[in-house]
């Protein structure tokens, strides 16, 4: 016994735990398959909807007696750890590499083997059963110890924490993240994003001594968004040492030839609160706690991650007490099957994940700003929200969703009406249309989508025509930038307008390089966002991303459709499930509370 | 007969260079791109460039025929673009959850749908002939994925009888790995625990598998009995006063079985290849479930591997099928012999 309170304590002292109550929780939601866009997304919101929770501040409440006979837990560290914690998965991870994996999976995966630099800090709801982390909290070094902003951010010095071992048994130390962090200039979707930091090259980033390293961007960034991008799940820091021992050295030099990117892909090289126990191909892999994880030993023993791939089969594994927790389960029947289960908790929180349809303005007639004026005015918003997220979620206003700085639903002039989108129509010159929509044909959101675009657009005129595709074709044609119209959706993992919209919004530097789909280019809009990026003055910043905001609106080049909830389905007896809002399972703290 | 079964062993090589040849070109023409697969969606240019040259896509098309070929002779059948692991590997984890499904599920329908048929030939319209149509219709009308919800909801959901559908076992009771085969595993190491759960995981996939497998047996079996039973030959053997037993084995079922067999061997081809969906309703991590996956990314080097052992697998099928139908049809057997 006295070992557990011994644990607790030394995890409350870590985590610094603080109470808060929050009142916002709430419906249930599933999670929709999240794209690739989504993982890719960035983090941060802010928060409108936030607004309802209250931090009550308060100190650690120490270790209070959670003498195993009280029935009211105190805190959410479990006396025991529980032996295994089941979860239901509709497919497996691609691979390990945090610096390019592109699955939903292989990003869960990766991110309870290895901790990155910082995180987002979390506060313990007692009463809810959870951890929340909310994109409104603060970022606290996780592997640093301290971060330095000098130059008025043209130069960042980070020092790393002491002590902390690799799942290897090696120490990390300041030459492991100063490789990842080179590596990251090199492999995968990486460059792109630490181009937005203006690092490019391996020599911005530099060993000072034993424990601290310097990183220089090409110009200030703020310190806001260069240590947003760090707290991405991508900055996990590998095991140099490991890969060094396992990976041939290029020929001429001391370093892994190609950055050890095949073998990294299959072995988790990092450290963080797991290890992979087995992954059998197709079936399930393994996690197993840490004891010895440098923040506090896991809640739980070990991590089944099962495939399962029928979402049916999820929900009533799910309903039975199969699983504790399940991935992707269909709104439908998450709504009017499981809500209503004894022993399954539904939550859905706001999301900063945007779902829109881009128009490809250099498909006539979508060249015509009237035209898609016209096609915002008949799209059935409700409708949709009603009919495909039943209910869970909330209408997206702006490029820049509900929950992010700066959001700003003001310009947001649209809504169904079809005299409005028929007289804009004639303004247009345009009398009748024949569009397509690309969609994959696996992805029910998106064909549910076209079916309601399909029928209200025939009201004005324009005939819709759905093209289902497989993924390699749609992935084909998107990179291509040739589909007419399509789904897409994004949740920022960087939660900063700018970072945001320098995807969704800036004219693509070459079809393909960046995320707005659609050809759409606007000087202006280009100008503000590479003003904002890199300014400081949080009310420029402000101002300008709202000047975007209203010109994206008025140009029309999306139909704005929703920000659908974050849904998580579990047992009501699974505690400890920490609420991050890039949408991803953190599995350490999660327990069974026996007496739930 | 060893010379039928070498004239057909000789036409494999054949079969199998125009099976690849096809499957290279094929994967090849359709649109997606490995590179970009395994680079990711958001890449940079040069990323992706230097992914495509590490994988040999910026040669000209027969530099890569050439280098696959190749590997495919040293047994390599490439890398997976998405997971990067080696496609043989991944094969190998796969098929026998595949083959250990499809052959209890094929048994079981042939143990159901044989009897039934030949039942129902012998005395139509009786008591067998309307279980056998019955079985022939809900088999053939109802959608296999269907049929597994439906198993699945009543017996695990509702009845709570059946193990929950989590693939080829219930989670922590795998046996150890021996062969791949659950069940065989589960004997050969002495585990009567494993080899229980991997029973019951295999029976509700068995069971629908066998219903897609016994309606069509039972189907052709009828209705060649039925024909078979009204030749003026079984006539004649009636009349000529041998037992009922004899007539039955050695005039009516022997000629009845030939397109029986047929169908036997189009069944099972199939299901290797193609039992996709009850493979995803069960979770069961089998072939099927890859290849689909791969497909819907036009992953080449699965794709195409997947495409040869397929057609590996039917075309030992089918030699099998020739033996079984040189045995039942002596003519086959002379007509190979003669030439």
């Amino acid at each position: 016994m006295t070992e557990d309170r011994d644990r607790i304590a030394r995890a409350l002292e870590r985590q610094a735990l603080t109470r808060r109550a929050f009142v916002k929780r709430g419906v249930a939601l599933g999670v929709a398959l999240p794209s690739l866009g989504a993982i890719l997304a960035a983090c941060g919101s802010d928060s409108a909807t936030e607004a309802a929770s209250t931090s009550t501040g308060g100190a650690a409440p120490g270790p209070v007696a959670s003498s195993g006979l009280s029935t009211t837990p105190k805190t959410l560290i479990p006396s025991t750890p529980t032996p295994n914690i089941i979860v239901v998965t509709q497919t497996e991870p691609d691979h390990f590499d945090p610096h390019s994996f592109h699955s939903i999976e292989g990003f869960n995966a990766t991110l309870n083997q290895m901790d990155t630099l910082v995180e987002w800090q979390f506060t313990e709801d007692v009463d809810a059963g959870i951890f929340d982390a909310p994109f409104t909290g603060e970022i606290t070094p996780l592997l640093l110890e301290k971060w330095e902003v000098l130059e008025d951010g043209g130069l960042y010095r980070f020092t790393i924490r002491d002590g902390i071992v690799f799942n290897s048994g090696n120490p990390m130390t300041v030459d492991d993240v100063v490789w990842t962090l080179q590596r990251g200039v090199n492999i995968g979707f990486m460059p792109t994003l630490m181009g937005l930091g203006r690092i490019t090259k391996e020599n911005q980033i530099t060993k000072v001594d034993a424990r601290t390293f310097e990183v220089k961007p090409a110009g200030k960034v703020p310190e806001v968004f260069m240590i947003g991008l760090l707290n991405m799940p991508l900055s996990g820091v590998l095991d140099y040492e490991l890969v060094k021992k396992n990976v041939p050295a290029a020929a001429g030099t001391a370093e892994p030839a190609r950055w050890a990117e095949d073998w990294i892909r299959k072995n988790p090289a990092g450290g963080g609160p797991y290890s992979l126990k087995e992954w059998q191909p197709g079936n399930q892999y393994v996690l197993t706690a840490r004891e010895d994880y440098w923040k506090m030993p896991p809640s739980n023993s070990q991590v089944t991650v099962k495939v399962v791939p029928n979402p049916e089969d999820r929900v009533l594994l799910l309903e039975r007490g199969d699983a504790d927790l399940a991935w992707g389960l269909p709104r439908k029947a998450v709504k009017e099957r499981l809500a209503d289960v004894e022993g399954v908790t539904v939550e859905n929180y706001p999301s900063v994940n945007c779902v829109w349809i881009p128009l490809n303005v250099e498909v006539k007639p979508l060249d015509n700003v009237k035209f898609r004026q016209a096609l915002s005015y008949a799209v059935p918003y409700q409708t949709i929200i009603d009919e495909v997220l039943f209910g869970f979620g909330q209408q997206l206003k702006s490029p820049v969703p509900n929950g992010m700085p700066s959001h700003d639903p003001s310009a947001f002039v649209y809504s169904t009406d079809l005299d409005k989108a028929r007289s804009l129509m004639a303004e247009a010159g345009v009398d009748k249309a024949t569009l397509d929509i690309s969609v994959r044909q696996l992805v029910d959101d998106d064909n549910q989508i076209a079916i309601w675009l399909q029928q209200s657009f025939k009201e004005i005129g324009v005939e819709l025509v759905i093209n289902k595709q497989t993924d390699s074709v749609y992935q084909s044609k998107l990179a291509a930038r040739e589909h007419t119209m399509s789904v897409q959706n994004w949740i920022s993992w960087v939660n900063d307008p700018y970072y945001h919209l320098t995807w969704l919004a800036k004219t693509e530097p070459k079809k393909g390089q960046g995320a707005t789909f659609n050809n759409y280019s606007n000087p202006t809009v280009d100008k503000l966002i590479d003003e904002g990026l890199y300014e400081t003055d949080a009310g420029v910043r402000e101002a300008k991303s709202k000047e975007a905001q209203k010109i994206v609106v008025d140009e029309a080049s999306w139909l704005f459709l929703f920000q659908p909830d974050y849904l998580v389905s579990r047992r009501s007896d699974l505690k400890g499930f920490t609420r991050y809002e890039d949408e991803q399972f953190r599995y350490h703290l999660m327990y069974k509370d026996e007496e739930a | 007969m060893t010379r039928l079964i070498l004239r057909r062993l000789a036409a494999v090589p054949v079969v199998l260079i125009v099976i690849i040849l096809l499957g290279f070109l094929i994967t090849n023409i359709l649109p997606g791109n490995p590179a970009e697969l395994r680079a990711g969606q958001y890449a940079t240019t040069e990323v992706i460039e230097r992914t495509e040259a590490s994988l040999g896509l910026d040669e000209p098309w027969y530099t890569q025929l050439r280098i696959y070929t190749g590997n495919l002779l040293q047994g390599d059948f490439g890398e997976n673009s998405l997971t990067g692991l080696s496609v043989s590997d991944d094969l190998g984890a796969r098929w026998p959850a595949t083959v250990e499904l499809t052959l209890v599920g094929f048994l079981l329908g042939l143990a159901v749908g044989l009897p039934l048929g030949v039942m129902a030939g012998l005395r139509s319209n009786g008591i067998w002939d309307h279980a056998g149509r019955l079985v022939a219709v809900v088999g053939v009308s109802l959608p296999v994925f269907w049929v597994g919800l439906l198993l699945i909801y009543f017996f695990y959901a509702e009845l709570g009888w059946a193990p929950p559908p989590t693939g080829r076992a219930q989670i922590g009771t795998e046996p150890d790995d021996v062969t791949g085969f659950y069940l065989l595993d589960s004997v050969l190491t002495a585990d009567p625990a494993a080899f229980w759960s991997s029973l019951k995981s295999l029976i509700l996939p068995a069971i629908t598998l066998a219903l897609l497998v016994a309606a069509p047996v039972a189907r052709i079996a009828r209705s060649s009995v039925l024909e078979v039973r009204n030749q003026e030959y079984v006539t004649m053997a009636i009349a000529s006063g041998l037992p009922r037993r004899v007539v039955l084995r050695r005039w009516i079922l022997r000629n009845a079985m030939l397109p029986v067999v047929t169908m036997m061997g189009i069944l099972l081809g199939y299901l290797i290849g193609g039992n996709i969906l009850v493979e995803i309703v069960f979770a069961w991590p089998g072939l099927g479930g890859y290849a689909f996956e791969s497909i819907n990314n036009n992953d080449f080097a699965p794709v195409q591997a997947f495409v040869i052992v397929t057609a590996l697998a039917i075309l030992m099928i089918s030699l099998v099928l020739d033996v079984i139908y040189a045995w039942l049809n002596p003519r086959v057997r002379y007509a190979g012999a003669e030439d």
